[in-house]
């Protein structure tokens, strides 16, 4: 990995077209701000992280049978 | 075009129904193409099935239906690859995680999937702040 050092207000660079700014340096904690093309998706990773695994977990459905099922027995909430 | 599915068998599908997710889905990255299939006529489940892998759907809802409240709050930088400039015409859909006893069928409200009807692109949006969560129960049960 490699490690800089940066104070509040400077800026890395990643390739030619994304730019990670230090906006605020708090306790322990940093404020990012990040551009970069709109093809590039950023996010927190353990949020992401928790999408993922989540969609990985709703992908394995049970039967159709079942969740037509589901569809009829149950009501909506209101 | 016909597409082969491992729950509906062969299906006919108009090619503008193909919805591209040009970043994928969070865990499936190289899943672009998807359709939206429905579970029963008028209701507000609907399936999202892969074009391209036969055994992958997930079971999504309208959360409006569920959850009159929601609101999809993003910014315009979340819409822009799905080139959607007016958020209202948006299509959102909520992926379901449907368990063995189906009562604990939960949805994901954090990360809703945002279609574009016009340019038939989605993408799944990640919101910010706590009040949405990954695992929100979808039916009141007993």
């Amino acid at each position: 990995m490699l490690v800089l050092t940066r104070r509040r207000g400077e800026v890395v660079t990643i390739g030619h077209d994304i730019e990670v700014m230090v906006l605020e340096i708090k306790e322990d904690q940093v404020r990012l701000g990040v551009k970069a093309p709109k093809a590039i998706p950023v996010h927190r990773k353990e949020i992401y992280e928790a999408i993922k695994a989540e969609n990985i977990r709703a992908a394995s459905l049970p039967e159709v049978a079942v969740l037509k099922d589901l569809a009829a027995k149950y009501k909506r909430k209101e | 075009m016909l597409i082969e599915t491992k729950r509906f068998g062969l299906l006919e599908v108009r090619e503008d129904r193909i919805i591209t997710f040009p970043e994928g889905l969070p865990g499936f990255p190289g899943q672009r193409r998807f359709v939206l299939v429905d579970l029963q006529e008028d209701s507000p489940l609907k399936f999202l099935q892969s074009v391209d892998d036969p055994d992958l759907a997930f079971l999504v809802a309208e959360p409006l239906t569920f959850f009159p409240g929601y609101r999809v709050l993003v910014q315009p930088e979340d819409l822009a690859p799905i080139a959607l400039e007016v958020p209202e015409r948006g299509i959102v859909v909520a992926i379901v995680s449907v368990p063995e006893d189906f009562r604990q069928a939960t949805v994901n409200l954090k990360a809703p999937v945002v279609i574009n009807p016009e340019t038939a692109l989605g993408r799944q949006v990640i919101l910010e702040g706590e009040e949405y969560g990954i695992r929100t129960p979808l039916f009141v049960t007993g």
